[in-house]
């Protein structure tokens, strides 16, 4: 039974969910069920609904309407509205008609003329829009009454011409009846339509201005944007678009009734709102309009042809279009919370009580004042030193939150400079043989400064997960680093789930978010050796250049992992149950390893890690800072040897001046000390051990 | 589920009062004037209760013993009593004697020279073995608050995080610690009591369900005064201007509210860890490394913040005559006179004792002293 619960927890599918909720296609969920939904509903209903003839008609009758729908996204994505669209197309319908066939002007001018006809109505929209800063409702629905009216004037008058009317060329016929590969040329049309406008708009810089304009206009306006012409370009193209759907509707039809036209643009804007595009501006697709639109025009017509009164069918329509409009308003916008409340899924850790810490207790691990006295390096003018690291000229570099390496300077560290920024939160250090300075950046990868400054990427992406939901080739989280004797990088990424500001989240689930990566700088290639480690840390490479050491946080465990020799490429546990959460190891001169406590093990917090639902509960039910959180307000240092035996500790008791160590590095006889919260960095002078060790010699001169 | 069952909850009972944790605003905005506490004479060892003589001289247990303190500030210490139990509530009679509450025995009367010169052990046929505090009413009577039917008073977190039906005894006798009677019952660890300056209310502070009550003496005509508290009221003191003093032993928290609902999770963070290492409010601010952090008591640049949820913290509020907090004094998360059990007015003076930081301590007093 326990098994199975643990089972669950480990592989729940709410790990799933969480992940699918976080994907940007999921926001137009509900509209794309519809769609599927009416359809099926009709094709279950309606005899013969699914013959290729069937679908075709259905769709040669969709695709201006989809046009149309297209023209109404642009002007809402631009924060607008375009009410004229209906009318444009109806006008748009009689030119073409009016020229191509009475004039007999050539086919391409007529086209051409006609869709200047449409930008035209669109710069007269746009101009007052942008330039004259009318309402849009106003201003288009002054236009769409006009147009209508010069419409009704125009089929008027012109009525005994298009009531004899030749026929046209095969040309025009292809555009009004032809197929290409089984599919309606309009529909075809507008298949091209849709993905190239969607192409506009999300890849070329007008189109995407056109989403930036609708989303924050002040936002755009302070990014350099020409707001006014973006905002009339989105009304030229939304007239150009809505004429393009004259001119096919004109091919199919041949004629120019009274009603064509006719509330094309509350059908319109009902499919543009039906699809989740928001009527505030910047948010939505095309892929959603034209979703819209298909959602009511299947309905209208297969209403028709079920035979229900018209009246009956307007009103199922608008009951239809509430209910799915109210669920889409409520999920976009809630869209958000719903992922909050399930993405943090916590697994089950089983922990045993750890070896004591109370003083006198006779571990390893009892507490003593060892670094009660530790000397204050930078006090105060450093700000979360998570890792140390000193060169061969006794310089001291460490990290700071605001994205820079910091340099202080030898022998008495007072003279603090800046050594590179490069952005994200830098978390581990390492040197490299030939001194470059390489550093894991939360949220940005793994970056390297040379010893003249210049600052270089080394790696930003990783082999993907090919059955995960969630894109993890990004790092996310690279934590610590480092080198081996033939020059790869092995780093580690704490979580691949939660960014670095949300450790405590990683902390509940207790899973393995995290892994183990590999870089090599001699061919570029960066792959993952390791996955699934519950947030791994304290990368380093074992004094013989054998093994890396590696520590989960979560778990309290040492591991190796074998690069070399004849366990290479596997993994195993050297140290289990630790008394507290493990972060950065580091060698030491008497050739064993320094490890830090970032935290100390808390009776309740192991209790907590052994009931899931518990933790799930407390992330929901009361606010973040009242979290229950490891105890990372006490450190303390350990030293282990390559047998996974400890055999000291240094504490710091009440963790008055190094809360939360993070990190400890050993040079020339003094063990400096930093902490991912802490104001300073820690130096004690290490009695017994060799004056003269450095890291560097250690890695890099070895006989 | 749970969000089905809380709609379903505000439609049916749309008025069901929420006993949230009110924030602290207005009277009870947080200060730090409780830091600015003088302290009095050296440590005591945890402290509970104070109690002045008729002779000046300043009555506090401590342990199983009771301190007699005289001096200007009350630095001269001698054992004036050791009894067969901890000490809790401490009262003096105007005729001299010294009524004490003594855990697992109940209510003792002391004569002037330390000896014992009556008890109360028991109401009803019920022993009174979790006595807490005592106060003498004008008219002769005096009051005594039994906190729980299980437990003793040293096991009061346990008392807390058991969260049984409140079994609490509001119990009168005469002066002579005669003619018993329980005035009210079902109080959830009635730590305060305090009898009018009229002498015809009794106000009972409840600890675990955060509120002060007023009672008549014959047990009728109960009115709650203030229903919800931020914290967890301790004593009461009463002076005779119609103002009152409270002690607040610490400040509820989100967390300890959410793990007095997760009832397994109590039962078992109860029977497995040692109950100083236990999620809930603690008396001393003293970090232990084992105890259960909080998200915001991360230290931040080796800063402690303030405003941090508090494991421990000190309040003490004076209250005017409806019972109306008027001013606060606190030591906040990162202060030093938390776990406040009793606060009393000693003529002009006010002092208090900080149980968790084992001192004496007098207020700052007046306007002065505010904008600290």
């Amino acid at each position: 039974m326990k098994s199975l619960q643990r089972f669950w927890h480990r592989n729940s599918p709410q790990l799933f969910l969480g992940e699918l909720l976080e994907k940007r296609w999921m926001e137009p969920i509900i509209p794309f069920t519809l769609t599927i939904a009416v359809f099926l509903f009709f094709a279950l209903a309606i005899p013969n609904y699914l013959r290729p003839s069937s679908l075709q008609e259905l769709m040669r009758n969709f695709a201006e309407q989809g046009m149309v729908a297209v023209a109404m996204a642009f002007s809402i994505l631009s924060g607008g509205l375009d009410l004229s669209v209906g009318a444009v197309f109806a006008m748009a319908n009689f030119l073409a008609i009016y020229l191509y066939l009475i004039l007999g002007l050539p086919l391409p001018v007529t086209i051409v003329l006609v869709i200047l006809f449409g930008a035209a109505m669109g710069a007269i929209n746009g101009g007052l829009i942008a330039y004259g800063k009318t309402r849009p409702f106003l201003t288009t629905l002054v236009v769409l009454i006009i147009v209508r009216a010069a419409y009704n004037k125009v089929t008027v008058a012109y009525t005994n011409e298009l009531a004899s009317i030749d026929l046209g060329s095969g040309v025009w016929d292809f555009m009004g009846t032809g197929r290409i590969l089984g599919v309606p040329v309009n529909m075809a049309a507008l298949i091209v339509l849709a993905v190239s406008t969607h192409f506009f708009l999300t890849r070329v810089k007008p189109g995407v201005h056109i989403m930036a304009v609708g989303s924050s206009r002040k936002a755009a306006r302070h990014a350099g944007v020409n707001v006014k012409r973006v905002l009339f370009s989105a009304y030229v193209i939304s007239g150009s678009i809505a004429a393009l759907a004259g001119v096919f509707y004109a091919a199919r039809q041949n004629s120019s009734g009274t009603d064509t036209g006719v509330g094309w643009e509350i059908n319109a804007l009902a499919a543009v709102v039906l699809g989740g595009i928001s009527l505030a501006g910047g948010r939505g697709t095309i892929a959603r309009a034209v979703m819209g639109a298909a959602i009511i025009f299947m309905l209208i017509s297969g209403m028709v042809r079920l035979g229900i009164s018209g009246n009956l069918t307007t009103a199922v329509i608008g009951i239809i279009l509430l209910v799915a409009v109210g669920f889409n308003v409520k999920w976009v916008k809630n869209k958000g919370k719903v992922l909050q409340k399930v993405y943090v899924t916590p697994s089950w850790v089983d922990f045993e009580p750890p070896p004591s810490v109370e003083r006198g207790s006779g571990t390893p691990f009892a507490e003593n004042d060892r670094l009660k006295d530790a000397e204050a390096i930078a006090l105060n003018k450093i700000e979360g030193p998570e890792d140390i690291i000193l060169d061969r000229k006794d310089n001291l570099y460490t990290v700071n939150r605001n994205g820079s390496i910091i340099r202080f300077l030898a022998p008495d560290y007072e003279v603090r400079e800046e050594f590179a920024r490069i952005g994200g939160r830098p978390l581990g250090l390492a040197f490299d043989r030939d001194q470059n300075l390489l550093v894991c950046i939360a949220g940005m990868g793994v970056y390297g400064v040379k010893p003249d400054r210049t600052v270089f990427k080394v790696t930003d992406r990783t082999t993907r997960t090919r059955t995960r939901l969630k894109d993890d080739s990004r790092l996310y989280l690279a934590d610590d680093l480092d080198v081996a004797p033939d020059g790869k990088i092995y780093f580690s990424e704490a979580s691949t789930r939660y960014e670095l500001a949300d450790w405590a989240l990683d902390g509940f689930e207790g899973r393995g978010n995290g892994r183990l990566i590999c870089h090599d700088p001699a061919t570029g290639v960066t792959r993952t050796v390791l996955k699934n480690l519950a947030f791994p840390n304290g990368i380093c490479l074992s004094h013989d250049g054998q093994s890396v050491l590696w520590a989960s946080t979560w778990l309290c465990q040492i591991n190796r992992y074998w690069i070399a020799g004849p366990k290479a490429g596997t993994s195993e546990l050297l140290i289990d149950n630790l008394p507290g959460y493990c972060d950065n190891i580091n060698r030491a001169s008497d050739g064993k390893y320094w490890l830090a406590f970032v935290g100390l093990r808390t009776p309740v917090y192991d209790l907590a890690m052994r009931n899931p639902s518990f933790r799930t509960r407390m992330v929901k039910q009361i606010p973040p800072d009242e979290w229950l959180c490891p105890g990372i307000n006490f450190g303390c240092v350990v030293k282990f040897d390559d047998n996974g035996v400890v055999t000291e500790s240094l504490w710091d008791p009440g963790g008055l001046s190094h809360p939360t160590i993070t990190s400890i590095r050993e040079h020339k006889g003094y063990l400096y000390i930093g902490g991912l919260e802490n104001n300073r960095i820690g130096r004690i002078r290490l009695a017994d051990a060799d004056p003269t060790w450095e890291a560097h010699k250690s890695y890099w001169e070895r006989a | 589920m749970s969000l089905l069952g809380d709609i379903i909850d505000r439609v049916l009972f749309p008025n069901r009062e929420i006993h949230g944790i009110p924030v602290l605003d207005g009277a009870f905005s947080p200060n730090q004037r409780l830091d600015q506490a003088r302290r009095l004479g050296g440590e005591i060892e945890r402290p509970d209760d104070i109690a002045p003589g008729p002779d000046g001289a300043l009555y506090v247990s401590t342990g199983n013993r009771i301190l007699r303190c005289t001096g200007d500030d009350f630095d001269a210490r001698e054992v004036f009593a050791t009894l067969d139990g901890p000490v809790g509530g401490l009262a003096c009679l105007p005729d001299g004697r010294l009524l004490a509450c003594v855990s697992g025995r109940g209510l003792i009367a002391l004569s002037p020279s330390g000896e014992i010169v009556g008890k109360l052990e028991s109401v009803g046929g019920g022993t009174i073995a979790c006595p807490l505090s005592v106060t003498a009413a004008p008219d002769g009577a005096v009051y005594l608050t039994d906190g729980s039917r299980t437990n003793a008073p040293e096991l009061w977190l346990t008392d807390l995080m058991q969260n049984r039906a409140p079994s609490g005894r509001l119990i009168a006798c005469n002066s002579a610690l005669g003619g018993a009677k329980v005035v009210a019952d079902r109080l959830a660890w009635p730590l305060g009591v305090a009898v009018s300056a009229d002498g015809r209310e009794i106000w009972v502070a409840e600890s675990w369900t955060h509120r002060l009550t007023a009672f008549a003496p014959d047990g009728g005509g109960k009115r709650i005064i203030v229903k919800n508290y931020t914290g967890y009221p301790g004593r009461l003191d009463r002076s005779a201007s119609g103002e009152a003093w409270m002690a607040f032993l610490a400040l509820r928290t989100q967390l300890t509210e959410f793990v007095l609902r997760e009832r397994a999770f109590c039962e078992e963070m109860m029977r497995t860890v040692p109950s100083e290492l236990w999620i809930g409010p603690a008396l001393d601010g003293r970090l232990n490394p084992r105890e259960p952090t909080q998200i915001g008591r991360i230290k931040k640049l080796g800063i402690q913040k303030p405003w941090a949820p508090p494991r421990s913290y000190g309040l003490v509020a004076r209250l005017d005559a409806d019972g109306e907090a008027a001013e606060t004094w606190h030591s906040r998360v990162d202060g030093r006179v938390h776990g406040v059990t009793t606060i009393r007015r000693i003529g002009s003076r006010v002092l208090a004792v900080s149980k968790g930081r084992d001192c004496l301590v007098e207020l700052p007093l007046g306007r002065g002293a505010q904008e600290g």
